[in-house]
């Protein structure tokens, strides 16, 4: 298919995203952010593979290849555009072009999340969610930073010609040293390859029947229906009446050393700090 | 004349628990009762036969604790249960312990799902698909964040389930989503029955947590799974993270300045050798002492850290609401008196400066600060 793209490189799927407010397609702030990120673990040596499916405005895609990419794959599949037909239509495209970069979740539709993890289990491999960063090993392999809260940072190994599933942390966006390149002449310069995939297998798919409707202005929590009477709820809403609210324990007495050690004996006692010895 | 109410006029209790007056009647308790306690005594298990069936809960514990989020979505399954059908929280656990009351929050059966860091998501995924399997829920409901997200999508993925990802309401038995709009189509809201789905995979702010009944409150420990690496994916061990880096609203453990403090080099050391998040009132920010970003409050930032020490800080209501979900509150203030008193499990009446030189004494005499590595 390509041929200056080798094998161990990395796909980056893309997506549209729809404006909230003015309802445009533009490009995907996670999925721009994922391009990003593959050009920068890639160097300049080579360049990721873009892949999408279905519709994608051609502005959309320009603006994907304004990023300084060759070329977008689009396949187009012939069912009705079911998860499965999607996660079909992926997984010949993605099956040899080595780690698949995805967003965590669309910015259109429902934006559930799932498709990485059924194109790995269809794939079958392994998922890391919650990517920061991607750095490419001398020998071929790849290292992968996962981002956990609270600025923690867990690392993995891709072995070299072992493939996985990398879904973007939403922190990935926030990285501010991952320039998005946008330059007008690569976004002109670029090809759009459409490809037909053939006719998925019917699957037996179970799911719900979604119905749209017009968004509904406020939201109502779950509640259980108050049996209580009205002098209790208006107790509850001035706080006087919950007796959490009492106050804790109050330290006047002693010196401040020993205040102080008070204190610290409490937050030791919540592991907050770590006791001494 | 002027007709007097007698405060001491006699109340029936009905059955339902409502404090109710006959005018005229004679019967019935005299007594003038203490504002407040009206009907936290009569909560009641919900379960009252054995249970048929089950609703499932699964969510990780942050810290040894369960999270605001993780009680949205338990408080939810106990909401959604029907009279026969019990609450089953699996709780997968790096921890042995757990501080909670289960029965509180609505669960009537705790499954504690010990493992290590070192046991592969995919194991995890296998042993909660087993308990799914066995228990055969209803409906399966899990916070949407972080490990939890994650372990649900591998969930739907592995047993083939119909979900709904993210659920921000559930009413009249149906479950909405956003709909973020497509091509030619703007954006609104999907709902779908519940009836239909097997996995709801719930937003914030979906349930309510104050429960009109309790939970059996059942304690269980599943078999561990065991460590199983994935090929060709080595695992390079994780790094903790700088308490000062970090977002505020994700900090673990946050010390706050407010107008008592003046000595802002000794309170940045103290937080240093705490291994705190900085936060500040509103006053020691238009003072220009601290950053706008670190504003905790109304007009600033809300946080959900564990632990909250307030320095100084009286607790104005704006202020107070940023820390409304934070999990235990301490604070350090000459008047003990002041509103902050009320929200803090532990209100040390001292000097701030003097208490904060002590306190970095101490601490420097322990060895390290805590690394928190989560």
């Amino acid at each position: 298919m390509n041929d200056e793209v080798k094998p161990a490189g990395l796909t980056v799927l893309v997506s549209v995203r729809i404006d909230p407010t003015s309802g445009r397609a533009t490009r995907s702030r996670a999925d721009a952010a994922a391009v990003a990120l593959a050009q920068k673990a890639l160097g300049d040596r080579s360049e990721p593979r873009l892949c999408t499916v279905g519709d994608m405005p051609e502005s959309v895609m320009r603006d994907y290849l304004a990023q300084g990419v060759g070329r977008l794959v689009r396949l187009r599949h012939r069912g009705d555009g079911s998860e499965g037909d999607v996660v079909a239509a992926l997984e010949g495209a993605c099956r040899d072009g080595g780690p698949v970069l995805a967003g965590p979740r669309a910015e259109s539709g429902f934006g559930s999340g799932l498709l990485p993890y059924a194109l790995a289990r269809r794939l079958q491999w392994p998922v890391i969610n919650e990517v920061v960063d991607l750095l490419r090993e001398p020998d071929g392999g790849w290292r992968v930073v996962q981002a956990l809260p609270r600025g923690a940072r867990h690392s993995w190994r891709l072995e070299r010609g072992v493939a996985a599933v990398l879904v973007t942390s939403p922190r990935l966006e926030q990285r501010e040293d991952l320039p998005r390149r946008y330059s007008w002449v690569a976004a002109q310069a670029g090809r759009i390859v459409e490809t037909a995939v053939g006719a998925p297998l019917p699957a037996e798919e179970k799911g719900a029947a979604w119905n749209l409707e017009p968004a509904r202005r406020q939201r109502r929590p779950l509640a259980p229906v108050s049996t209580e009477s009205g002098a209790a709820r208006m107790a509850r809403a001035t706080g006087s009446a919950d007796s959490g609210r009492k106050g804790g324990t109050v330290i006047r007495e002693g010196s401040v050393m020993e205040k102080a050690q008070l204190l610290l004996d409490h937050l030791c006692k919540l592991s907050l700090v770590r006791p001494p010895g | 004349m002027i007709r007097r109410v007698d405060p001491r006029r006699p109340a029936l209790i009905t059955p339902q628990g409502l404090r109710r007056i006959v005018l005229g009647g004679t019967e019935g308790e005299r007594d003038v009762r203490p504002a407040g306690d009206a009907h936290a005594a009569v909560r009641r298990a919900r379960l009252a036969r054995p249970a048929a069936s089950c609703l499932l809960v699964v969510t990780h514990p942050d810290s040894g604790g369960i999270d605001e989020h993780a009680r949205e979505t338990i408080a939810a399954a106990a909401l959604l249960a029907r009279p026969d059908e019990a609450v089953v929280v699996v709780v997968p656990s790096t921890e042995a312990s757990l501080q909670l009351d289960a029965a509180a929050l609505g669960i009537d059966r705790l499954e504690m799902l010990p493992h290590t860091e070192a046991t592969a998501a995919d194991a995890l995924v296998e042993a909660v698909a087993e308990r799914w399997r066995a228990l055969r829920p209803r409906l399966t409901l899990v916070p949407d964040r972080g490990d939890d997200a994650d372990l649900a999508r591998r969930l739907a993925v592995a047993q083939a389930l119909s979900v709904a990802a993210p659920v921000v309401e559930i009413a009249d038995g149906r479950a909405r989503l956003r709909d973020q709009g497509a091509v030619g189509r703007s954006t609104g809201d999907a709902t779908a029955s519940l009836d239909e789905l097997d996995l709801l995979v719930v937003a914030r702010q979906v349930a309510r947590t104050e429960l009109p009944f309790l939970g059996l409150g059942e304690h269980f420990t599943l078999e561990a799974p065991g460590a199983r690496a994935m090929a060709g994916l080595r695992d390079l061990g994780r790094m903790g993270g700088r308490a000062q880096q970090v977002a505020l609203e994700e900090a673990e453990f946050i010390l706050a300045a407010g107008n008592g403090v003046t000595d802002v080099k000794l309170f940045h050391e103290l937080a240093e050798a705490l291994g705190a998040a900085v936060g500040a009132s509103r006053v020691a920010v238009d003072d220009g002492r601290f950053p706008r970003s670190q504003q905790i409050g109304a007009t600033g930032r809300t946080v959900q850290a564990r632990g909250y020490l307030a320095m100084g800080i009286s607790g104005a209501v704006q202020h107070l609401q940023g820390i409304r979900e934070c999990r235990h509150v301490m604070a350090v203030n000459t008047d003990p008196a002041a509103p902050i008193a009320q929200r803090s499990e532990l209100t040390v009446a001292e000097d701030v400066q003097n208490l904060m030189r002590a306190l970095l004494t101490l601490v420097r005499a322990t060895p390290e600060p805590l690394e928190v590595a989560r």
